[in-house]
């Protein structure tokens, strides 16, 4: 279960990213299977055809997130389709292997180790996931998984 | 060669609020009387020196910084403020840091 502040926090956080300039390309929603999740369907800036829904979740909010690209048809998270290619991503194994995401720290337990390496918390965990992601998908996306 | 128009060294000389955004941290690095002919890749060191930020080689990879502006990532550093925003009285640059593992 979240800390109250944790889920504070994210609420906050949820609300201020509707506020940003970018979220007018996202359809942004809460997660409401979990205290800290939330799902973001957005698009490459010169593929605005190609949608994509992410699942973002958190345990802890201080912590590096879980990142899952979902099916539109059967929100199934195991669909190389689902996931686009781009820095980091790695459809066929289905996750976004960098220091910001939980999936990435699994397979890499020795980044917790490196200090210049180790997840660092944002301030704003929520909006520092929506637009890293959103950076490369608009300048790092190559295609479909 | 022709002389410089009261209008061209009034270009010349303008002032910009440079905003960067670094995605991890809320509060914006603002300089408000920014040269228009202050360069991207000056305007990055700025920004890189403000949030405490160093490129290069790090355990098992190598970490660089990338700015967009309007969401599009320029690879030309040598292009000015005024030239990226001709009109405009600020710009407002985002730094995304990228990490390659070795």
């Amino acid at each position: 279960m979240a800390a109250e502040y944790d889920l504070a926090m994210f609420q906050r956080d949820f609300a201020e990213a509707l506020e940003l300039p970018a979220a007018s390309r996202w359809i942004l929603e809460r997660d409401e299977s979990v205290p800290l999740g939330a799902f973001c369907t957005m698009h490459p800036r010169r593929a605005p055809q190609e949608i994509y829904k992410v699942r973002l979740r958190w345990t802890d909010y201080g912590t590096p997130f879980s990142i899952k690209y979902l099916s539109l048809e059967n929100g199934s998270e195991c669909d190389p389709h689902a996931w686009p290619n781009m820095d980091g991503t790695r459809p066929s194994s289905f996750f976004l292997c960098a220091p910001f995401s939980k999936e990435g720290n699994d397979h890499h337990p020795e980044w917790d180790r490196s200090a210049c390496v180790r997840y660092k918390t944002p301030d704003q965990p929520l909006i520092f996931a929506l637009l890293q992601l959103q950076f490369l998908l608009d300048n790092k996306y190559v295609g479909r998984g | 060669m022709s002389a410089i128009t009261p209008g061209e060294k009034l270009a010349i000389n303008a002032d910009l609020v440079l905003r960067v955004r670094y995605a991890p941290v809320k509060q914006p690095f603002v300089q408000p009387q920014t040269p228009v002919s202050t360069t991207l890749a000056a305007a990055k060191a700025l920004a890189l020196t403000h949030f405490g930020l160093t490129e290069g080689a790090v355990d098992g990879g190598t970490k660089t910084y990338e700015v967009s502006v309007d969401e599009i990532v320029q690879t030309n550093l040598s292009l000015t403020l005024g030239e990226l925003a001709p009109h405009g009285k600020q710009i407002e640059l985002l730094l995304i840091e990228q990490f390659q593992q070795g």
